[in-house]
């Protein structure tokens, strides 16, 4: 995971992300993956999760692929941003943040499956530096 | 998890010595800092000024300790880098426990 979060950070920061911007990229990308990980894979180790990164002129995307447990779609396409402030979560909750904070940071989280293949598509509009 | 401790007064300080308190550093995280409080510790003092990623299940881990601790134990963050201000900001944890500057000005905080 640290070396991911190295390099997106650093296509973020080639793609022009402001310094404040890349952090919360790169925690998205991160929670994405640990979606994966923990949810669909119920942290069994030996399993495959593909980051397919696309930058374009005008947006970011990060998708998270996996093959494991499919999430509710619905309740994964749902708006939980009103769940990422401590007072609404319950101040000391411990879990349950991951969605809400891919939600607030991006401009769309789109939750997929087909043909056994779980994806998470996360949009982020950007002025990518021209070369 | 590799840490660094420091009695102050009647505070511990706490400094920890990894990059991230990402999923794969949570649970340790608590272990750690869940040994201190089970000796007795009561007022930490975290000092995150090395730690330069920190997600949900991270910040997950904070909140787990700061439950341990209860109403007789005090926490305090401090030194925390952008990255995590960042995630601080947007989760908007300085509404649950203080989050300050430096070490100087945290363990001021705990004397006053």
């Amino acid at each position: 995971m640290p070396l991911l979060v190295n390099l997106v950070g650093s296509l973020c920061e080639w793609a022009g992300a402001c310094h404040a911007d890349r952090h919360l990229l790169v925690l998205c990308l991160a929670e994405a993956a640990n979606n994966s990980i923990i949810h669909a894979y119920h942290g069994e180790p030996g399993n495959k999760v593909i980051v397919e990164v696309t930058l374009s002129p005008e947006r970011l995307v990060f998708e998270v692929i996996d093959t494991g447990e499919t999430a509710d779609v619905a309740k994964m396409n749902t708006d939980r941003r009103h769940a990422i402030g401590a007072a609404s979560l319950g101040a000391l909750a411990e879990s349950g943040r991951g969605l809400a904070i891919m939600q607030e940071v991006m401009d769309s989280v789109e939750y997929s499956t087909e043909a056994g293949y779980n994806r998470l598509r996360l949009t982020k509009q950007v002025e990518t530096k021209k070369s | 998890m590799k840490i660094e401790e420091k009695r102050v007064g009647s505070s511990l300080l706490v400094r920890i010595l990894e990059l991230n308190i990402g999923a794969d550093r949570a649970v340790a995280f608590k272990e750690t800092i869940g040994k201190l409080i089970e000796r007795g510790e009561r007022r930490i003092v975290l000092d995150l000024s090395s730690v330069e990623f920190i997600d949900s299940s991270g910040l997950g881990a904070i909140l787990s300790v700061l439950k341990r601790l209860g109403k007789d134990g005090e926490l305090v963050v401090c030194g925390i880098t952008p990255p995590v201000a960042s995630m601080f900001k947007l989760t908007r944890m300085d509404r649950v426990f203080p989050v300050h500057e430096t070490v100087e000005e945290a363990l001021a905080a705990f004397c006053q």
